[in-house]
């Protein structure tokens, strides 16, 4: 019975170290996450203020064991969650985090959607009680330096039937201090056209649709001048990331990385240079 | 002879029956009167013990083939590969996988069952009735896996993929099993809330068996480390509960036959909990035999127990017996612990008495890992090179981390808003073990695939282990 007790107290005492010692070294930073989701779109974004910001959900509930990696434990608040558009594949991994999560706050455009999965999502944010923004009436959220700006849609689209839910999706420019990203959703060609006249210079561009050719536009790539462009994209059957949308990044010279091939992308951002850590 | 070897022959000779019967049919019966030939020629006055043997041998057939009977009258078999609407209540406790939840659902007309695969949203709940549109399907063997026979043991006869859901009707009328299945839910939301991921996940499987709730990263880990059983409920968490009622209960001033009551009611509702596995269904009927034998200070050989409990579990369910990979590797575990443990321990005695919790952990892993090694490469097509090190290293954590997880669940359902402050302990011991098993995990070679290990491999290194246990106790005899 001794040598139990002391083998137990030995490892336990082992164990506190291990786990408080790896606490004990960390310091919070501003950083965005474009997560590894398969066939979709997840972000989260940490602030050095500890708050924690998810754009869209992904496809399934992978995000809600990535989570766990870039949350840490006890912090089990999301601060702000934004739904792009309600499309299975930016929504799913959400709706399950919304029992192991305490949400804040969402932010979404309200058009009218009719798949199971919405619906549910709606049903339960309801039944929780959380605050729900909507983008025709919100355009801003600050969180000490950091200032998200909604870009588009300028419309209300509230209870609206779309014909292409792609078309509604929120874009939304992230400052911190001195820098920026731009993330787009699913938005298609036609729409990124209507941006152009608005300040949409972006250090980092989150490429809309996966890498789709739907959503290639050479202006709006030209008026962006991402430094980065990160592709969210998994295995699929739609040709994603289009071969011509990657060619035309390899020819302007402009760096980029998929989910598929880097797993999770980590950005880390200091007053005026963003380092990218995966 | 002794009335309970008289008894044990028996049962061996029902479960000999369903076996045989599945493999050879009705030819079962002549190899067994060989056998029992020459078992007569040994014990030449038990004639009596014979014939009722035999009889309870043909009984076992007669499981075996009614059970076929019931579960071909349910099949589906007119409607495989057509578009059909299927309504019935769901009647197992859904399993939410990371991108798909899956259920069976009990057929009203067709009277038979299917199994259910579909998009995670809308959830489906146990006792629920669900319409579903689908081109019914006939399971088939995969990559040698007989899955058609896995099914089986559900009595599961067709499934049914990514169906369009007609409608779904919560049940109505009150039922106990559902009442579980309430609970069962908010324990899992208390875990889901108060845990992150991985460590929400491997303790919903420690403690509730829900083995869907594992990342691909975790079960890949535990089962490269060697340690996939810790999230299968068996004997070591249903050991822990008997020990508490055991052990703990009589210092309450309650009588022994109030405290056998109180576990036996224990045992079931948690039986039902955790969706009634067949390793935690053996493992429960060993407690309760053991508990019983304790409480009333009676002395009940391990190994007459265990053939009850195999008997009890194949007069239920013959499929289990055939076809169940968990009840196989549980029971093959508890005969290597019984027959080999004292091998081991004999060949370990010089080693100094400071160390004799290390031997007798070193023991039970090692006869475990030996009884359970052929099945594993059948099964699994590989092997954990460092399983008998990991197991050593992280199972004594196990009742530990059940039991911490227990007190915190408890606590919880009294203050949910507090529920991390009791889940500490549990977290980080759980963060401990996914970074050992990753650990184990990774080193070279922690996994070694063999992918020739057929039926005739596992009964030669059965008959292998056989001669292996009769020589060396033979050894420790002299």
């Amino acid at each position: 019975m001794k040598n139990i007790r002391f083998y137990i107290i030995i490892f336990s005492i082992f164990a506190i170290f291990f786990v408080g010692g790896e606490y004990f070294f960390y310091k919070s930073i501003f950083e965005i996450i474009f997560l590894d989701v398969g066939q979709g779109d997840s972000a989260v974004i940490k602030t050095a203020e500890g708050k924690n910001i998810i754009i869209d959900g992904g496809p399934d509930n992978t995000l809600v064991y990535k989570l766990g990696q870039y949350i840490r434990w006890p912090d089990k608040n999301i601060d702000l969650f934004i739904l792009s558009h309600p499309d299975a594949d930016h929504l799913i991994g959400i709706i399950e985090l919304l029992d192991r999560y305490s949400f804040k706050e969402i932010y979404i455009t309200g058009i009218n959607h009719k798949t199971p999965e919405y619906k549910f999502f709606l049903r339960k944010i309801q039944e929780q009680g959380i605050k729900v923004s909507f983008a025709h009436i919100k355009d801003e959220f600050i969180f000490g330096d950091l200032r998200i700006e909604k870009i588009y849609p300028k419309e209300n689209f509230y209870g609206r039937e779309m014909s292409n839910a792609n078309d509604s999706s929120l874009v939304l420019k992230v400052r911190y201090k001195n820098l920026s990203v731009l993330f787009t959703g699913d938005l298609e060609k036609e729409k990124q056209e209507e941006l152009l006249k608005y300040n949409i210079k972006s250090d980092l561009l989150k490429f809309p649709h996966h890498g789709s050719l739907d959503s290639f536009s050479e202006e709006f790539l030209s008026t962006v001048q991402p430094d980065e462009v990160i592709i969210s994209v998994g295995e699929n059957f739609f040709g994603h990331p289009s071969k011509k949308v990657l060619r035309y990044l390899e020819r302007n010279s402009v760096r980029y990385v998929t989910t598929q091939e880097n797993g999770d992308v980590i950005f880390s951002f200091t007053d005026n240079k963003i380092i990218r850590k995966h | 002879m002794e009335k309970s070897k008289k008894i044990s022959y028996c049962l061996f000779s029902f479960l000999s029956g369903i076996c045989i019967f599945k493999i050879f049919g009705f030819l079962g019966i002549f190899i067994f009167l060989t056998i029992y030939f020459f078992w007569l020629v040994v014990y030449k006055k038990e004639k009596q013990t014979f014939l009722f043997a035999f009889l309870v041998f043909v009984f076992g057939m007669l499981r075996y083939e009614i059970a076929e009977l019931i579960f071909y009258s349910h099949e589906f078999s007119e409607m495989y590969g057509k578009k059909t609407e299927i309504s019935g209540v769901v009647t197992s406790y859904p399993e939410r996988f990371i991108n798909k939840q899956r259920f069976i659902v009990s057929s009203k007309s067709q009277k038979g069952k299917i199994l259910v695969t579909q998009r995670l949203y809308p959830e489906i709940s146990f006792g629920e009735t669900v319409s579903v549109v689908c081109s019914v399907k006939k399971p088939e063997a995969f990559d040698s896996f007989q899955y058609q026979e896995y099914l089986k043991i559900d009595n599961v006869s067709s499934l049914c993929y990514y169906p369009k859901l007609v409608d779904i009707v919560k049940p109505e009328n009150f039922s106990f099993r559902s009442s579980v299945y309430t609970l069962r839910k908010k324990v899992q939301k208390i875990i889901f809330r108060s845990l992150p991921e991985p460590q929400a996940g491997i303790l919903s499987a420690m403690i509730l068996g829900n083995k869907s709730a594992l990342d691909k990263k975790t079960v890949s880990d535990f089962q490269k480390s060697g340690i996939s059983h810790i999230v299968a409920i068996s004997g070591l968490h249903i050991g822990i509960i008997a020990a508490v009622f055991i052990f703990l209960f009589p210092y309450t001033g309650l009588g022994r036959k109030k405290i056998f009551i109180f576990f036996l009611l224990f045992i079931s509702v948690y039986l039902i909990l955790i969706g009634m596995p067949s390793s935690a269904l053996r493992a429960a009927l060993l407690s309760i035999f053991v508990s019983y034998g304790y409480l009333h200070s009676r002395i009940i050989t391990p190994e007459y127990i265990l053939l009850w409990a195999a008997g009890i579990i194949g007069f239920f369910s013959p499929y289990v017996v055939l076809y169940d990979p968990a009840f196989h590797l549980s029971f093959s575990a508890v005969i290597g612990i019984l027959f080999f443990r004292p091998i081991i321990l004999f060949f370990t005695k010089k080693i100094s008495k400071k160390f004799i919790f290390f031997q007798e952990l070193f023991a039970v892993s090692l006869s475990a890992q030996i009884t359970t090694a052929p099945l594993i490469l059948f099964y699994f097509k590989g092997i954990a090179s460092f399983s008998v090190a990991s197991n050593i290293l992280l199972v004594p954590y196990l009742p530990v981390i059940v039991g911490l997880g227990f007190s915190a669940i408890f606590l919880s359902l009294l203050f949910f808003k507090y529920s991390w402050i009791f889940f500490i302990p549990v977290w980080v011991l759980l963060e401990f073990f996914s970074y050992m098993s990753n650990f184990f995990a990774v080193l070279p070679f922690s996994f070694v695939e063999v992918n020739s290990f057929g039926k005739t491999f596992l009964i030669l290194s059965y008959v292998f282990l056989f001669f292996l246990y009769y020589i060396f106790s033979r050894k420790i005899q002299k």
